[in-house]
């Protein structure tokens, strides 16, 4: 497949000859690791299906507006991450309650998952980074998962570098005392 | 199978999967979305003002062309003359002075009326005015 930059996508996207074979390009690049930092953040296969289809949704109907400040690439993760929240957020239990607090729906989830491959230790691996608050979830999710630089992940959550080292760090310590206590 | 309590000691390789073939078919279900989405914009746009607006003035216009050919009677001119001769006339007869027509009548017949209007400011008998 011939290689394109984000330039050259941006522009044919605006040409309504070339306007479907540069949004297949992208579906065809991104696709995978969008639908997994979506899995990892919802859990469920299904609902991480959904959320994924949505996020290509948003992105064919604003490409047209994207400026190209950041890359294509974190611009799609960062409509991904804020449709899983949005998706959080709509399924909690109930209104008030805070999105940090829906992980015992997502171990549920996990414990109910059809879809997982790995072994004990990794899926209490996964318990334990469930047990994280939401920002540390995604940080250590991006970091240590996706070998993510902090300027992405930066770009992505709208945090600083500082703060996201400081929440990867305290994930992990919460994450190394849950896997030594359970 | 080796049980670890250190996070760099994972693998860190994907433990979730997927069905088979879900990213191709993911695919078409993507595509399959955005192309019903580009129908929809397509019929959107088509439904715009810089369409409405033209349409509906080409549609009231025929709206009163129509109108009028239907109810265009030739005769109603004349009709509407007559009316307006009529009109004038009233109102001309209504203002005039009446003093100018007195202009018109003979002699006789003024000091006449002079005669009545005195007979009928005294109360006369009216048989007498007749004969």
């Amino acid at each position: 497949m011939k290689k394109y930059t984000d330039h050259d996508l941006l522009i044919m996207f605006k040409s309504i000859e070339k306007k479907n074979y540069a949004f297949n390009y992208i579906i065809n690049l991104y696709q995978e690791r969008i639908y997994w930092h979506i899995r990892k953040i919802l859990i469920s296969h299904e609902d991480s299906n959904d959320v994924t289809q949505n996020t290509f949704i948003k992105v064919f109907e604003n490409l047209i507006k994207f400026k190209g400040e950041s890359k294509i690439y974190t611009w799609i993760y960062k409509i991904a991450t804020n449709e899983s929240l949005s998706f959080l957020k709509k399924n909690r239990k109930y209104f008030f309650e805070s999105i940090d607090n829906v992980s015992s729906s997502l171990m549920t989830n996990l414990k109910s998952e059809n879809y997982f491959d790995g072994n004990e230790g990794e899926k209490k691996l996964q318990k334990a980074i469930l047990t994280l608050p939401i920002k540390q979830r995604l940080t250590f999710n991006m970091k240590y998962f996706d070998n993510m630089k902090y300027k992405q992940i930066s770009q992505i959550l709208g945090t600083s570098v500082g703060a996201l080292k400081a929440n990867y760090h305290h994930a992990k310590n919460k994450i190394q005392k849950y896997l030594k206590e359970n | 199978m080796k049980q670890t309590n250190n996070i760099e000691q994972f693998d860190k390789k994907q433990s979730f999967i997927v069905p088979e073939n879900y990213f191709s078919k993911l695919k078409s279900d993507i595509q399959f979305k955005t192309e019903n989405l580009e129908s929809k914009i397509g019929f959107k746009n088509y439904l715009s003002i810089k369409t409405i607006v033209p349409v509906l003035a080409s549609v009231f216009l025929l709206l009163i062309t129509f109108n009028y050919v239907k109810t265009f009677d030739p005769k109603s001119d004349n009709v509407l003359s007559e009316e307006i001769y009529t009109e004038f006339v009233e109102f001309e007869i209504e203002n005039i002075d009446e003093e100018y027509l007195f202009e018109f009548l003979p002699d006789e017949e003024y000091a006449f009326s002079d005669e009545i209007e005195y007979l009928i400011d005294n109360n006369t008998d009216y048989d007498l005015i007749i004969k």
